[in-house]
């Protein structure tokens, strides 16, 4: 097979419309403090559902909204509003906006060995110490 | 089943649902990967791999949420910028999956996020000089075949493999030509 006819099979297999990944990774970028924000009380708002036993259908009805729209504010990319925030809080009876400046942990708190190039060995040594 | 390009020349991706229909599975990693209540389910259905011992401190659920959030928004970054490059070679980025893949027709690749025992892994084919991404992962066993969907990477990988092979890119020696 020529070099040619390679490379050309491959360029036909690919579609000519780009991925979407791009797009939406600067959108995350322009929009990342409010991003930070929304997936903070997102994961809150997840787990007390989870502690409590209860679905986002019930907490739907509790907020007299759509499942939908709950399930769209979980996922943690919906600009909330402060009178949305609040009122979350009070139906769930939890302070969310304390949430916000909390820091559940860096990526650095996880990993203490810091040199990313020797990873090959120190999982190594890691593996024997065990 | 069709490809989609990324950057172009440099990196691909499959998306296996046909005429463009869904996510190739590029962008579908980083939208999970930032995806709240994916990631809280993940973990939470994971938990036991989680405090297994190797990651040390063990982390919480919402740790282990939020640590992937922020690794995969600063692995987001660092893809961006290479995009922006158009000169950038992925080779320092993705790594050969096992010390066997000369025995494949293609090597399969990996990319780690960049923290240091990241466990977050895309999945690629290498062809001359591009990468044709096939999936990912959050990774927290040591082999591919611990868990169901990890083992299920390893099968998309051999299916577009496969694929690659019923389309006729056959050929490594050309292919590797390709890479001037």
């Amino acid at each position: 097979m020529s070099k040619k006819t390679n490379l050309h099979k491959l360029d036909e297999l690919t579609s000519k419309k780009s991925s979407g990944w791009l797009e939406k990774a600067n959108w995350r970028k322009e929009n990342a403090s409010w991003l930070d924000i929304s997936f903070k009380i997102a994961l809150k708002i997840l787990r007390t559902l989870r502690e409590r036993g209860m679905t986002q259908k019930d907490l739907a009805e509790k907020m007299g909204v759509s499942p939908q729209y709950i399930n769209k504010i979980l996922k943690g990319s919906e600009n909330l509003s402060l009178e949305t925030i609040s009122a979350f809080g009070k139906v769930l009876s939890i302070d969310l906006f304390s949430v916000i400046s909390e820091n559940h942990a860096s990526i650095d708190e996880l990993d203490t060995i810091p040199l990313r190039k020797n990873r090959g060995n120190n999982l190594k040594q890691r593996q024997k110490a065990k | 089943m069709e490809i989609v390009p990324i950057f172009a020349n440099r990196l691909y991706a499959f998306n296996y649902q046909s005429e463009g229909a869904g996510l190739d599975e590029f962008e579908r990693l980083f939208d999970i990967w930032q995806d709240v209540e994916y990631l809280e389910e993940f973990f939470e259905s994971n938990q036991n791999d989680l405090q297994s011992g190797f990651f040390d401190p063990v982390p919480t659920v919402e740790q282990a949420v939020s640590i992937t959030r922020e690794e995969a928004k600063r692995f987001e970054t660092h893809l961006r910028r290479l995009a922006q490059t158009d000169d950038q070679p992925l080779d320092a980025i993705f790594k050969p999956l096992s010390e066997h893949e000369d025995n494949f027709s293609f090597p399969r690749h990996k990319a780690y996020g960049l923290r240091y025992t990241s466990w977050l892994r895309i999945y690629a084919i290498k062809i001359a000089h591009r990468y044709y991404v096939t999936g990912g992962a959050i990774k927290l066993t040591k082999g591919m075949k611990e868990r169901p969907h990890t083992h299920d990477e390893l099968r998309k990988l051999q299916r577009c493999l496969s694929y690659f092979q019923e389309q006729g890119i056959t050929d490594i020696d050309g292919a590797r030509e390709l890479d001037i």
